[in-house]
């Protein structure tokens, strides 16, 4: 599947990924990424969003090659979410690597298709609030009793970042 | 027919009361015959479909691993939502949308379940409470209900036998509340489920806290789920996991560390004395005239392309475990000889006095983190309020403590993410750290409300059929004064369990009035979500006149005919019903195997 988009294409996107979930890139793609929910999300937005979604990414790749990796969380705010055509978009986009739900139409929660198996269980929510997917435990008996291990990296770039 | 029947019983349904049955005749060396509407069950590649379907299910419901088929519908949840209160408060369905229980109202009965080996409790959560006492006699010391024609004493053998049958993880010292007795030396075959953190912080949090005039206490919840043997039951095995907290018990465990009736199928199909008949549906009991004895059951096959055909199974005694909707409907719909259907003409009662356990959700944010969504979906309770003089006004409730924030009554943690991304404009690190710092310390405690047994909530049939041509269940349902203030004490009981804690209390009704699980009490607004607890509708007595089985679970009026399942409840309890009805089904099969020993009539 990602042979079908150009790496630079790819890199902006998960780059803006990473800003716009606050999660590490290599969490969002890892080095050995068997699962590449990266080139799924990416294709999903592509195909449903079409020139918006081509909009975004070249903003980004703007905000990329102008700003230093600390600024673009204030300008993705200003350039991208504070857009009316933009903004929605790129939150249907957070949402989806959040919960592996692509929400249609964009900024609500009730419309919408689950758009993989591995998408639902790849959801960052359930590693931010610090639990599992619902019916994807790793974890082994008893776990539930202590205390969970610390959510994953946040981007290096940021205040609190990890690594 | 002359010739002597090919099966010793004839059984309808492959939940759990039916593979009960099934395998302890089966074991005996009797034929039996397993008529089962829905489809059957593959050991390994069912469960993996089922948990692919249920991992891209929009909406987690209890039904949404399970396809379910239009020539062996079942209830839904969404389809409750099918029905509205309009703007004079009246019940009322939508144009166009179309639920299989043809639901009258004036509240929408919301309890579902499953057609398909395995049955209902596929999706059931675990928990396996024995019922108290004195639930045993609310008519004596209550002046509520009914009495049951059986006492906790008569029970007691059976619970002992189901908890190994099901294999119950749980502690006899923190059971042994409201009059609960065990055996001398008794113990469970595995220990308790350890407490989750949540658990942990409410019974820290509530010591102290005495409501109607008891002190309320934390306790782990006896658990269907295997957990670690008990070292006294050294050579217990089940053969299954132990539970590894994947937090969707409700609806699928993954791994099968949480029983269901497909372990008693396989264990009655391994006796090699049991044979199932899939997408076979009873659809009417014959009754021998002169003997008024049950003569057969007939049936309708189906594929995936409709109708196939038609069969009569003939044993020398038969059992329905169809479960409490389709029960009555079959004996209803089994009116051809008999006009008010078969097992209904010493009582009218069959389809009569459904019941559930109401649910109120109370949820509220804790000051720590509590983390939910790890573990099973439920690992402990607050039991105290099960009993009290307080029953003659009002229901008694046990107190679930949920492991799913506010899921259940809010759509968490999705509804949450709206809220932050959507509501608030969140994104990147401030988005992450506002969902931790709220979804980790959401708590959802469930309080599951006694309703009383009423005629008018019953089970007739509507005049709309399903995809074989018969007819659909209509449910009547309400809940009556007595069951609402029980929610009215609950909602009170929420709001100190909270206090104590330091918890915001989040629960609110308001604002739902078109909701069709809406109910005003005195001036207070109120939502009620079912529990999946189906029970009544062809109660056990000590009367032919008052109850449609004695307390063999034998019917009244055809003495080769047994109704097994919640149906023969004559009061709801608090307890969820499973472990129950293992225990009635085990004292059932006893019965049986007796009736077919020979010299008896049977």
């Amino acid at each position: 599947m990602s042979d079908a988009v150009p790496d630079s294409s790819m890199n902006t996107f998960v780059e803006l990924s990473s800003v716009l979930t606050g999660y590490a890139r290599e969490v969002l793609a890892p080095p050995f990424d068997s699962i590449d929910l990266k080139s799924l999300y990416y294709q999903t937005a592509q195909q449903a969003q079409g020139a918006v979604f081509d909009q975004i990414l070249s903003t980004f790749a703007q905000i990329m090659s102008a700003t230093p990796p600390d600024q673009w969380p204030q300008e993705v705010q200003e350039k991208i979410l504070s857009d009316a055509t933009l903004g929605p978009a790129a939150r249907q986009i957070l949402k989806l690597w959040f919960v592996g739900i692509w929400y249609d139409p964009p900024d609500q929660i009730n419309q919408g298709h689950i758009v993989s198996m591995q998408a639902y269980i790849g959801g960052l929510v359930w590693d931010t609030i610090q639990a599992h997917p619902m019916g994807d435990s790793q974890f082994a008996f008893g776990y539930w009793g202590s205390d969970p291990p610390p959510p994953g990296p946040f981007p290096r770039f940021e205040k609190g970042g990890g690594a | 027919m002359s010739t002597e029947p090919q099966y010793d019983v004839v059984i309808v349904g492959a939940g759990i009361a039916g593979t009960i049955v099934a395998r302890e005749l089966g074991k005996a060396g009797k034929k039996v015959l397993i008529l089962e509407s829905g489809s059957g069950f593959q050991q390994g590649t069912s469960r993996e479909a089922y948990l692919g379907r249920y991992y891209q299910a929009l909406a987690k419901v209890p039904e949404a691993p399970y396809p379910g088929n239009p020539y062996a519908q079942r209830a839904t949840t969404l389809e409750i939502y099918c029905y509205e209160h309009d703007a004079e408060g009246r019940f009322v369905q939508k144009p166009g949308c179309e639920s299989y229980l043809v639901q009258k109202g004036p509240l929408p009965f919301s309890s579902t379940y499953e057609r398909q080996a395995g049955g209902t409790m596929w999706h059931w959560l675990g928990t396996s409470l024995r019922m108290l006492p004195s639930d045993f006699r609310m008519r004596t010391l209550y002046h509520r209900g009914m009495d049951w024609p059986l006492t906790y004493a008569d029970l007691e053998p059976f619970y002992c036998e189901a908890e190994y049958l099901i294999g119950v993880s749980a502690d006899v010292a923190q059971q042994n509340y409201h009059g609960i007795t065990f055996p001398p030396d008794y113990f469970y075959p595995m220990e308790r489920i350890p407490p989750s953190l949540t658990d942990q912080a409410v019974a820290a949090g509530i010591q102290g806290l005495v409501i109607d005039g008891q002190e309320l206490s934390v306790t782990s919840t006896p658990a269907g789920r295997n957990s670690a043997i008990n070292p006294k039951a050294k050579s217990y095995n089940n053969g299954r996991r132990m539970c590894a907290g994947n937090t969707s018990c409700v609806p699928i465990c993954p791994i099968q560390a949480k029983f269901d009736p497909t372990v008693t199928l396989a264990d009655a199909l391994q006796t090699g004395n049991v044979q199932v008949l899939y997408q076979a549906v009873a659809s009417n009991v014959q009754v021998d005239p002169a003997s008024g004895r049950v003569s057969g059951i007939d049936y309708i096959t189906y594929d995936a392309s409709g109708r196939q055909g038609t069969g009569t199974a003939q044993g020398k005694l038969y059992v329905l475990a169809a479960h409490a909707i389709e029960t009555p409907k079959l004996l209803l719909n089994s009116n051809r000889q008999i006009p008010a259907g078969v097992a209904n003409c010493s009582s009218g009662q069959v389809g009569r006095n459904l019941m559930d356990h109401p649910v109120m959700n109370a949820w509220a944010l804790m000051p720590q983190p509590v983390f939910p969504f790890r573990g099973p979906i439920s690992t402990s309770g607050i039991e105290t309020l099960r009993d009290g003089e307080f029953r003659r006004e009002r229901s008694a409730y046990r107190i679930e403590i949920h492991g799913l924030g506010w899921n259940w009554p809010a759509n968490a943690p999705y509804s949450d993410l709206g809220a932050f991304v959507d509501g608030q404009g969140l994104f990147g690190t401030a988005l992450r750290e506002a969902l931790n710092q709220s979804v980790t310390r959401q708590i959802d405690i469930n309080f599951l409300v006694e309703q009383l047994p009423q005629e008018k909530n019953r089970v007739t049939l509507s005049d709309r059929v399903d995809g074989l041509g018969i007819p659909r269940p209509e449910i009547h349902y309400g809940l009556d004064e007595y069951d609402k203030r029980g929610f009215r004490s609950a909602f009170r009981t929420a709001a100190e369990i909270f206090a104590k804690l330091g918890a915001r209390n989040a629960t609110n009704f308001s604002g739902q009035q078109s909701a069709p699980n809406y109910f005003n009490f005195e001036g207070q607004d109120f939502l009620f979500q079912g529990a999946g607890h189906i029970v009544g509708t062809y109660r056990m007595g000590d009367h032919r006149k008052n109850s449609v089985v004695d307390r063999n679970q034998r019917s009244w009026d055809h003495e080769n005919l047994f109704l097994l399942g919640s149906g023969v409840f004559p009061t709801i309890a608090t307890s969820n019903p499973s472990l129950t009805i293992s225990a009635l089904s085990l004292m059932a099969a006893r019965t049986i195997k007796r009736d077919l020993e020979p010299g008896t009539s049977g």
